[in-house]
């Protein structure tokens, strides 16, 4: 073993304080909490978004589908339906990528 | 039995009940502190940094999916918190060549104290760019153990050994001085 070797091997750590866990922990139940309160507000929050922004865009499409014919029609239907279901993922999916994050 | 330990307690966090996690926190907080104070040399910003990483580490508990031992995994974590910490917190660093001439002013004047001479040392390794200061750091933390430092850092070993040569070359190249001295003292007194 070489001199380098040697010195950084020795390096003394200093002791954890006598309060740290303590620290940790209160750090752990306040994020805990705080994570129980927001899936609430990200519920909310998901049930704004699917009311105002998607019920009223799924309501246009069909309208606007019924004015249609044929291919048009179908292509309108078509759009609806991915329409709801590229919804359905982010209601899904958003809350918990936003707790994760 | 820390192993099974650690396995017990994550799994019953899993289950929602965080008390729990102060095993966890009990058991691993000298070697967290530890390899922090390696990488940023103040006790203070270690215990921080300690405390970020385990913050991290109980919000990602389910990604650890119990096929190698939990403190490696621990360890990976902290490593990944330590190095973007102190991506952020951009701490001073002393250049490598200033480094050495403040060490050969020192010799001139009288012989390194051992303190002195680690001192020295650690701060070259914080000079270091960051890909050889983390191999450094965790390669002496794990005890030379290069598996180990490899599996912390997310790397091959391969690729780890090359750091290492790279950065040992840098430190003896700034402070071959100090590395001499304090080895031919050693010799002498022999």
């Amino acid at each position: 073993m070489n001199e380098l070797d040697r010195i950084l091997l020795a390096v003394e750590a200093p002791e954890s304080s006598s309060d740290f866990a303590a620290k940790v922990m209160l750090a752990v139940r306040q994020e805990t909490q705080a994570r129980t309160l927001s899936v609430p507000w990200l519920v909310l929050l998901v049930g704004v978004f699917v009311v105002f922004v998607g019920v009223p865009l799924v309501i246009l499409t069909v309208e606007g589908s019924h004015s249609l014919s044929g291919g048009n029609a179908l292509s309108a239907k078509m759009l609806w339906f991915v329409g709801l279901l590229v919804l359905t993922a982010v209601a899904a999916v958003l809350p918990q990528q936003l707790l994760e994050s | 039995m820390t192993a099974e330990q650690d396995s017990q307690d994550v799994q019953r966090v899993i289950e929602g009940n965080v008390d729990a996690f102060e095993g966890i926190v009990q058991r691993w907080q000298q070697p967290l502190i530890h390899l922090a104070y390696r990488f940023c040399n103040d006790r203070a910003m270690a215990e921080e940094m300690a405390q970020e990483a385990f913050l991290k580490a109980f919000r990602s508990l389910k990604q650890w999916r119990g096929e190698g031992r939990f403190s490696t995994w621990l360890f990976a974590v902290a490593t990944n918190v330590y190095r973007s910490h102190l991506r952020r917190k951009r701490l001073p660093r002393i250049p490598l060549e200033t480094l050495e001439e403040i060490a050969s002013q020192r010799l001139e004047e009288q012989d390194l104290e051992e303190r002195e001479r680690s001192r020295l040392v650690r701060d070259a390794v914080r000079g270091l760019p960051p890909k050889y200061r983390d191999a450094i750091s965790l390669f002496y933390f794990h005890e030379m153990n290069l598996s180990q430092a490899a599996l912390s850092l997310g790397l091959s070993e391969g690729t780890l050994k090359s750091h290492l040569h790279r950065a040992r070359k840098l430190l003896e190249k700034h402070l071959g001085n100090i590395l001499r001295e304090a080895g031919g003292g050693e010799e002498a007194a022999a």
